[in-house]
């Protein structure tokens, strides 16, 4: 997969990260609470920008967690335990918005009427926390495909995969989401 | 839309930082949720047996009180059919189950129906807290367990102190 797994520090080696999932797995809890420590940043990250709002992200944040202390015996070390856990919160956010999803099936490129969703251009001090804010203000179904295509590196493939979308509709919603936030840039 | 824009968009999309810090820690949450307390305080088990016990024994005793009142005297503990030969625990928990299954036996204000049903759902849960407890003396390291069993010694207490505001409102009603 081409995603983009939720890195670890330089320093940490991924044995320590597969002994400590091994530890976590044999119901060792502090395990557990250091892989917490040390991607909790980065699952957070994935499903702010996923949801669109920071208590929507906590909650999705601890069901992930939650979710993989579960799944624990299941994780061979395949992937990286970044990657696994990635797929996890990305799958805790689609599933909280099924019904958003199932809805943004039918997007047209002429549906416009999330144009109005865009933000006050006037209301961002910084680049950079302007696009997190117009990441957020994007209408739920474009906001998640383009994070998981722009930001997360997933391809078109994989997120019609992971969302039951077409990939033209895909492409379609990341289109829309661009376009709405180079309107923004713009102004 | 000018290619300017499009660089623009994409050079902040790439200065976009990775980790994002949570606005509180959200590991407690978590570690409640996976069955141990946070930061890895583990109380010994007969804590959290003391606990319950003082709940269910606040709840019977309130019911044993609205009895005597009604009945000019206290009510019978009727006898309650559990093993007590595996030892201090099963005496313990035996003991505990008896006492609560008692109290209800004697609230009498309850109608035969709901006190048939109080008395099925404490069987189930004295019977999974026997079931959990026998698991535990092999494992004793188990967190899952653990966390079943503080599960059901919450559920044994709130299903007492409902027992026993049906009991008093009853009681209250019968007052008048």
């Amino acid at each position: 997969m081409s995603i983009t797994p939720l890195s670890r520090p330089a320093e940490t080696a991924a044995g320590d990260d597969r002994d400590l999932a091994r530890r976590a797995g044999d119901g060792d809890t502090a395990a557990f609470e250091r892989l917490y420590r040390r991607y909790s940043g980065r699952v957070y990250a994935v499903c702010l920008r996923l949801a669109g709002n920071a208590a929507l992200a906590e909650d999705c944040t601890q069901d992930a967690f939650v979710k993989a202390w579960q799944s624990l015996a299941g994780f061979r070390g395949e992937s990286s335990f970044g990657t696994w856990l990635h797929r996890i919160a990305v799958n805790t956010v689609l599933e909280r918005h099924r019904t958003q999803l199932r809805q943004a099936a039918w997007f047209t490129l002429k549906d416009e009427e999330a144009v109005n969703a865009v933000p006050d251009p006037e209301s961002g001090p910084e680049l950079g926390m302007d696009l997190e804010e117009a990441i957020a203000a994007l209408p739920p179904a474009a906001r998640m495909v383009f994070v998981l295509f722009d930001v997360e590196g997933h391809s078109h493939e994989e997120i019609a995969e992971l969302t039951g979308l077409a990939v033209g509709t895909c492409k379609a919603h990341v289109h829309r989401a661009r376009q709405l936030l180079r309107a923004r840039l713009e102004s | 839309m000018n290619n300017d824009t499009n660089d623009k968009l994409r050079a902040a999309l790439a200065k976009l930082p990775q980790d994002v810090a949570p606005r509180r820690d959200l590991w407690p949450g978590i570690a409640a949720r996976i069955g141990r307390p946070a930061r890895a305080v583990v109380r010994p088990l007969w804590v959290y047996g003391l606990a319950a016990s003082l709940l269910v024994g606040v709840g019977a005793a309130g019911m044993w009180f609205s009895l005597a009142r009604q009945a000019g005297g206290p009510p019978q503990v009727a006898s309650f059919a559990t093993s007590t030969a595996g030892g201090g625990d099963t005496a313990y928990f035996a003991a505990r189950a008896a006492y609560a299954e008692g109290s209800v036996q004697n609230a009498q204000n309850l109608s035969p129906a709901t006190r048939a049903v109080i008395l099925k759902n404490l069987r189930i849960i004295e019977g999974s807290m026997q079931d959990i407890q026998q698991a535990l003396a092999k494992d004793p390291n188990n967190t899952q367990l653990r966390g079943l069993l503080y599960d059901l010694y919450r559920n044994e207490a709130q299903l007492m102190a409902a027992t026993q505001q049906l009991q008093t409102r009853n009681t209250a009603r019968t007052d008048l």
